[in-house]
This record gives C-alpha cells, sequence and structure tokens, in this order.
C-alpha cells in the first residue's frame, strides 16, 4: 500500500525528471531564444489543447536478481529441501497515460502497475511449507514521445516512433510463508514480512502504431526499463536486498484522442 | 470505444495481479509409533528429598536418534535446553505436599518429513519425580535410641534420604563419642557408661559446608529403684527394678556382686539394715564414670519408734506419737507406722494400768498423766529417773511407780487424797550392776516385790504411807520376779531355778512351769496370750507356760536389748512392732 510519503517521492521524482526532459526538448528548438521557445509551447498546449489518453496492456520481464536471493535465503533459513514452484517470471503490467500534443511530440504523464512473484514449497505427510513472495509496482513517469519522420512503403498506415519515460517507480513485496504441521492443534504457522523500496527508473521504448479512426489509434512497443535499485526497508534498511523491475517490456495500448 | 469501456477494461486487467500458486509434494516414509529412550537421573529414585539448592543432572540415551530438546517443569518453573546432557538446580519451596518434578524430552524421529526437521514431529518420554522440601532443622533427620543386645545404651541417627552430605558426630556433655557402627543411611552410637537417669545427647550432621544441623535426644531410663521385703522374721529380700540396661550391681560393697537384681540376707528382728546398691555400666570395667548409687534402711514389721502401752481389760493400745505430747492415741492391731519425719521427734514412754483407766508417761523428769479421753491431764515431777533399764508401772489404783536408785517411789495420778510416797529398799543404787525384773507391782497396786543384793521382799503398800515387808526370802533363792500380768494376787518367779506361779503376799506355790531352756532371763508376760518373754545369750525367746513349748525364738541384735515388750501378740521394740500372732499359736 501506498502512503503519502510513497507518492511525495513518485512526485518529487516526476518533476525532476519533467524538468530534465523539458530542458532537453529546449535543445531540440535552439533556433530561438530558450525562454522566448518555452513561452510559446505552454501557449500551444493550452490553445490547440491535442490531449490523448492511452490505456494499455503489457508483458515485462522483471530483473529481481536480488529477491531470487532473498527467496533463496528464505528457503536455506526454512531448513527444508523446499523446491521453487515459481520465481519471478514475466508477467502482465497495465497502464494509462495522459498525454498533450505538441509541435509532432506528445508530453504525458504515464501510470502503470506490475507484478510478480515467486512460491517455494514442499509438503508430506506430516505438513506443508510455503514461502510466497508477491511484488507489486506501481511506476508514475513523465515521459516524451515522438513519430519517426518517415512511413513504410508497404504499410503506410504504420507510423513508427521513439519513447523515453522517466519518473519513480515504488515496489511492494510482501513475503509471507506459512507452516502447516497436521496432527497439531495449532499446527498452522504464518509469518509474513512487506519490503518496501522507491527508486528512480528510465524506459527507452520504440513503438509502432495505426489508426483505427481519426480519434483512436492502436500502439505496439516494445522497450526496456532501467532502474537504479535500493535495499529494500521493513521498518528499517535491509542491506544487500534490492527489488529490480528492470527487464524488457512489450506493451499494446489504445490511445484515443479526446 | 467508449472511455468506460476503457476504464473498466483496466480495473478488469489490474486485479489480475500476479499469485503464486503450486504445491510440491514429496512421499516421505512415516516414523515409527514409538522408539526407546533411556533417561539416567543423577538422582536414581523416584521421590526427590531436597534439602536447599539441589542440582539434577539427566542423561538421556537417544540410541542413535537426535536430541531435540527438553523441558523442565517444577513449582511454576519451566526450563528449556537442547542438550540431552543437562544440569539444572532447583532451589525449593517450603511447601508441606510434594510436588511433581517434570522433564519431556523431545527427541526427532528422524523421517524426514517437514515436521521432523522443523523439530515438531518428537518421540516424547516424559518422566515425572516427586520432590519435597524438607527442612533439616525440623525434619528429615530421625534419632533415637535403643538397647543394643549386649545391654548398653546404642543411639542412632538416620541420616536424611539422598543424603547430601556424610559428616555426622555425637557427643554427651562436651565429650564427643566415636562412631560405632555404620549400617546403610544410620549411623550408630555406644554409650556404654550411661546407667539409667536423665542424659542429654547432642548429634549433629553437616549436610553441606556451611550447614550444620543437630538433634538432642533425651533419654531418661529409670534408675534403680531398691526395695526390701520380709521373709519370715529373720531374713529379707532385696530387689531392684530391672533395668533395660544390662548392668552391674554391687550391694553394700561386697554383699553380692553380679548382674541380678535380687540378694536375699538376714536380718534381726530389731535390726535396721542398711542396703546401698551401686549400679555400675555395662562396661563397669573400664567406665565407672555414670555409676550412681541407691540406699535404704529397712526392718522387719512396722516400723514404730513411738512408745506404746497396753490395757488388757480394754484390749486397747495406747500409743505416743505427738510431739507436743498433749494428747496420745488408742489403737489396735494392726498398730501404725511412724510418723513422716519421726525420729527426732519427743515421744514420751507410756505406760497404762492394765485396766486401761490410768496412763502416764515419763519424759525427762516429769510425769505426764493422761485422761481417758487420751488428752493430757497434768504433769507432776517426777524426778529424776535412771533411763538406763528404768522401772515404772501404772497399777490398777492409779499409782505411779517407779524406780529411782535405792527408792522406790509411788506418785498418785488418781484424783485422790494422797500425792506420793516412797520408801527405801536394798536394791543397788547403781542400776546397772542389778538384775533385771527387780521390781514386780501386783497389779492392784497393793503390793511391791523387789528383788535386792539381800533379800526378795513383798512390801505391803496398800495404804500409800508406809511399806511394810510381809515376805522375806534370800536373794540368792530368787532368779526373777514378775507380776502376774491379769491376777493381782500371784507372781511368776524363778525360785531355786525353777519358774513357779505363787500367790502374792503369801508366796505360796500354785504350780511349776517347765521351761525349756536353761540360763535364761524372765523379761515378761503377754497379758493378753499368757506367753512368756524371755532373754538368753543373744537370742529372745517366746515359751507358751501351758505347753512350754518354744513358740519362736529370735535373734537379739544385742546382748543386752531389754529394751521391748510383747503385748497382745506385738513384739515392740524400740524401731519396729512384729505381729507375731501367727507365730505364738
Amino acid at each position: 500500500m501506498k502512503n503519502n510519503s510513497d507518492i511525495a517521492a513518485i512526485l518529487r521524482i516526476s518533476i525532476c525528471f519533467f524538468i530534465w526532459l523539458f530542458l532537453l526538448s529546449g535543445v531540440q528548438a535552439q533556433r530561438s531564444s530558450l525562454s522566448n521557445e518555452r513561452l510559446r509551447v505552454w501557449e500551444n498546449m493550452i490553445l490547440k489543447n491535442d490531449v490523448y489518453v492511452s490505456a494499455y496492456v503489457g508483458y515485462g520481464s522483471y530483473s529481481m536478481s536480488s529477491m531470487r536471493k532473498l527467496q533463496n535465503d528464505f528457503i536455506v533459513a526454512s531448513g527444508l529441501p523446499a523446491v521453487a514452484n515459481s520465481n519471478f517470471p514475466p508477467y502482465w503490467l497495465y497502464g494509462i497515460s495522459i498525454s498533450q500534443k505538441y509541435d509532432d511530440s506528445l508530453f504525458g504523464f504515464d501510470f502503470e502497475s506490475m507484478s510478480t512473484g515467486a512460491r517455494s514449497s514442499i509438503a508430506d505427510y506430516s505438513g506443508q511449507f510455503i514461502s510466497d513472495f508477491k511484488c507489486s509496482g506501481l511506476k508514475l513517469g513523465f515521459f516524451v514521445e515522438k513519430d519517426f519522420p518517415f512511413r513504410l512503403e508497404r504499410i503506410k498506415g504504420l507510423r513508427f516512433g521513439c519513447h523515453l519515460e522517466a519518473g519513480g517507480l515504488s515496489s511492494n513485496v510482501n513475503q509471507q510463508t506459512q507452516i502447516v504441521i497436521n496432527d497439531l492443534d495449532q499446527g498452522t504457522s504464518t509469518r509474513q514480512l512487506q519490503f518496501k523500496s522507491v527508486v528512480p527508473f528510465l524506459e527507452p521504448t520504440l513503438f509502432t502504431k495505426g489508426e483505427i479512426n481519426n480519434k483512436t489509434i492502436l500502439q505496439f512497443s516494445i522497450g526496456y526499463m532501467i532502474d537504479i535499485p535500493v535495499d529494500v526497508q521493513i521498518s528499517y534498511s535491509l542491506p544487500g536486498y534490492q527489488v529490480s523491475w528492470a527487464g524488457y517490456r512489450i506493451k499494446l495500448g489504445l490511445v484515443r484522442q479526446l | 470505444m467508449k472511455l468506460s469501456h476503457l476504464i473498466f477494461c483496466l480495473l478488469l486487467l489490474s486485479s489480475c495481479a500476479f499469485e503464486p500458486a503450486g504445491l510440491n509434494y514429496v512421499e516421505v516414509e512415516k516414523p515409527a509409533a514409538s522408539y526407546p529412550l533411556d533417561i539416567h537421573l543423577s538422582l536414581n529414585e523416584d521421590s526427590i528429598y531436597l534439602y536447599g539448592d539441589t542440582k539434577i543432572s539427566f542423561n538421556l540415551s537417544t540410541f542413535g536418534k537426535s536430541f531435540n530438546g527438553a523441558m523442565i517443569h517444577y513449582y511454576d518453573q519451566k526450563i528449556s535446553t537442547d542438550q540431552s546432557a543437562y544440569s539444572f538446580t532447583i532451589t525449593p519451596k517450603q511447601t508441606s505436599d510434594w510436588v511433581d518434578l517434570t522433564i519431556d524430552f523431545y527427541v526427532s524421529t528422524g523421517s524426514g518429513s517437514i515436521a521432523d526437521k522443523l523439530k515438531v514431529e518428537n518421540y516424547i518420554k516424559s518422566k515425572t519425580w516427586k520432590i519435597k522440601y524438607f527442612d533439616l532443622e525440623k525434619e528429615g533427620i530421625t534419632t533415637n535410641y535403643l538397647i543394643h543386645p549386649d545391654g548398653f545404651l546404642q543411639l542412632y541417627m538416620v541420616l536424611p534420604k539422598q543424603r547430601p552430605g556424610n559428616e555426622c558426630g555425637m557427643s554427651k556433655y562436651g565429650n564427643d563419642m566415636p562412631i560405632a557402627r555404620v549400617s546403610g543411611d544410620t549411623i550408630f552410637f555406644n554409650d556404654k557408661s550411661y546407667c539409667g537417669g536423665e542424659g542429654t545427647y547432642y548429634l549433629w550432621y553437616r549436610y553441606d559446608s556451611k550447614h550444620v544441623v543437630s538433634r538432642n535426644i533425651n533419654v531418661n531410663l529409670p534408675k534403680a529403684e531398691i526395695k526390701v521385703e520380709a521373709i519370715g522374721l529373720d531374713s529379707c529380700r532385696v530387689s531392684w527394678t530391672k533395668s533395660p540396661l544390662k548392668l552391674y550391681y554391687v550391694i553394700n560393697d561386697t554383699q553380692y556382686k553380679g548382674f541380678g537384681n535380687e540378694y536375699r540376707t538376714t536380718i534381726l528382728a530389731a535390726e535396721s539394715k542398711y542396703f546401698s546398691l551401686n549400679v555400675f555400666p555395662p562396661d563397669y570395667l573400664n567406665q565407672r564414670f555414670g555409676s550412681y548409687s541407691v540406699s535404704t534402711y529397712f526392718s522387719l514389721g512396722t516400723p514404730a519408734d513411738y512408745f506404746m502401752c497396753y490395757s488388757v481389760e480394754k484390749d486397747r493400745f495406747f500409743i505416743s506419737r505427738d510431739a507436743t505430747l498433749s494428747s496420745i492415741e488408742k489403737a489396735t492391731p494392726p498398730l501404725p507406722t511412724n510418723e513422716p519425719n519421726s525420729r527426732y521427734k519427743s515421744k514420751v514412754n507410756l505406760i497404762c494400768s492394765p485396766n486401761g483407766k490410768y496412763i502416764a508417761g515419763y519424759f525427762y523428769n516429769q510425769v505426764y498423766v493422761y485422761n481417758e479421753d487420751l488428752t493430757l491431764s497434768k504433769k507432776i515431777d517426777g524426778g529424776s529417773i535412771p533411763n538406763y533399764r528404768p522401772y515404772y508401772s501404772v497399777t490398777n489404783d492409779g499409782v505411779f511407780t517407779y524406780q529411782q536408785g535405792v527408792n522406790i517411789v509411788m506418785k498418785n495420778i488418781a484424783n485422790t487424797d494422797w500425792t506420793s510416797f516412797s520408801f527405801a529398799t536394798d536394791l543397788d543404787s547403781n542400776p546397772n550392776k542389778v538384775y533385771f525384773s527387780i521390781i514386780a507391782n501386783s497389779i492392784d497396786g497393793k503390793y511391791i516385790c523387789v528383788w535386792g543384793i539381800n533379800e526378795f521382799r513383798i512390801y505391803d503398800v496398800s495404804d500409800h504411807k508406809t511399806a511394810k515387808v510381809v515376805y522375806t526370802l534370800p536373794a540368792i533363792e530368787i532368779g526373777g520376779v514378775v507380776a502376774h500380768p491379769t491376777n493381782p494376787g500371784l507372781i511368776y518367779v524363778r525360785h531355786k531355778g525353777v519358774m513357779e506361779l505363787r500367790t502374792c503376799p503369801g508366796f505360796e506355790l500354785v504350780k511349776t512351769i517347765d521351761i525349756p531352756i536353761t540360763y535364761y532371763y524372765f523379761h515378761s508376760i503377754d497379758p493378753y496370750s499368757n506367753v512368756m518373754l524371755m532373754m538368753k545369750d543373744q537370742y529372745y525367746y517366746f515359751i507358751d507356760p501351758n505347753t512350754s513349748k518354744v513358740l519362736l525364738k529370735l535373734k537379739l541384735e544385742s546382748l543386752y536389748d531389754y529394751n521391748v515388750s510383747l503385748l497382745r501378740n506385738q513384739f515392740k521394740t524400740p524401731l519396729n512392732v512384729l505381729d507375731l500372732t501367727n507365730y505364738l499359736k
């Protein structure tokens, strides 16, 4: 669960990257003075009102190398020969974004939810042992998107472009260990841990899109997300264990012009 | 697509967060239901006695299985350990009840199952002991004593069960006594010097380096009590209470020595015999400490150091036991014993008339006259009466007659018109030189027979004014004279060596009496039974004048023991009185 401090941290990181991207866009428009150009951008954003909303579903691979180690440590600590049933596999992701078109580029905010996890278990006549990791990530990023100035001859309806997004990523890991011993009056023991971390990320993406109608666009993208993981927190810092969502992303979404 | 559709799709998708699934089941063989386990406790008892902080160790043999742990419960304490060999210390509570000490042992089944690896699948062996705190100051140590078969006192101390220490000892009045024997948990001490009576023994026991507890054993076996019983009239049996100890007894240093409790010896009729019993311990040859002695005096018959007289007409005794001399008592057989502590009290030497009307006593130159109601009537100055073989009598006419040197003095104790009368005789002035029975009053008081130096005379004193000689004989012909105790007209006289009964004052022969002994001294005649009391050598002879038989013969304590009387078969000595009724038949 997010709390206020998490949201504030995400916003802070997002604003920083927004400023950075805005300045980057200023470098591209260096034909005039910097200050005048910025004023013209704001005027166009407000006056032209080309606003798009997008919803997408995707599939991502997640590094989670540190979590894999943590999972293994849990198994070792339990002393049981538990075997992994799942080990932070690639899994679905979902997101929405809102953007404003300016000068053939889109600037916008993106909100995306990711999840993955792991399970190690063993069971016999005497009981069972299950160690679950449930990882969820919420990212809030500012992106800039620009179409490439070319089209394929054979599929003239498709356009290609690139998308660069940066922002903050909040991770929440729920670890639950459950031991069930048969033939005991109170033979079930459950222990839960929750780790959290907030890190910056950068996600460059290539996409292609085609119009469905004059208001709706179908967009497919492939990218790779890079994050800078930090030690997770319980009530204190847990050194050596980070949640890294780095990995490839494939997304398919619908974009609608409002 | 409408925006609402888009949002719906997003919410639907967002509910599909990653959920871990799957379970890896492995087949593991179940373990056997039970497994042998062997427990060794440092105190291999079902009941554990605590005397203080107690360290207890256990060792569990698992026979190849791994030991998972043990849980120890006692009082409200719980101790867990994962060591199969472990020690713990119980600090006991002062409860009066036995409480449980329970140890639950958990041993891995070794099945390799999840529960086994998590150490919750165990062979469980639970064992319970009873524990109880004993305050050695109050309990836990038994002490007592017994009599050893060899007859000495043996004290023992049963050490506390599961005793933590062994050092102990015993002392008596500060003297240490060595341990005699150890049998199991019982320590024995011998006291071969104990003979009886109160004894306190201090036994101590050290149960650790700091604490010593002790017990006192008070032994109070009764000391010997000496008892003397008459056996007939010439011997007695000295016995003493039998002690459970085998004691060594000595009577009067030499008369008896041994381990018995009875001794027989001779005793004279008028003898007060002293018996001293020395009691020595069983080990009397080496141990003299603790010996003691008890003693007693014994005489035959009834102790009677009082004076008494007898009225044959009233068949009544009068005795003087009142130290104030203000009254006398009457008595009939059996005669009373001494008053307590009467030995040094004043007693008047009583004499009464045969008719019992007149009773008088002599005490330090005073004649005490008593009424018939036994109260003191008056005291009359009697002058000096020799206290050696004194003669005095009271006749039926109320005259107190006594010898005062060569004179015979007559005091009127009846309330008649004369008071006193005396006359001189040819009696030797030194009474030690004259024979006994020199004077005899006829019981009516009319005549007095005097056996003097030169003559035997009968005086007529009936007028209480003059003494007229009415009959004489040469003194050599007479060997003794005694007035008949009931007939005023008769006297017994030893005339020319023959006992005769003659008239008085006519001196006519009534009959001769055959006396079976010779060279005797004629002492007196019992007015009740007429038994004649004779003395010869060192014996009293009791002779029946009718049959001339010696009914009884008693040995005298001394050659000149004249101060006796035979009245109504009661043989009175200055010390005692013997009822001879059964012997004088």
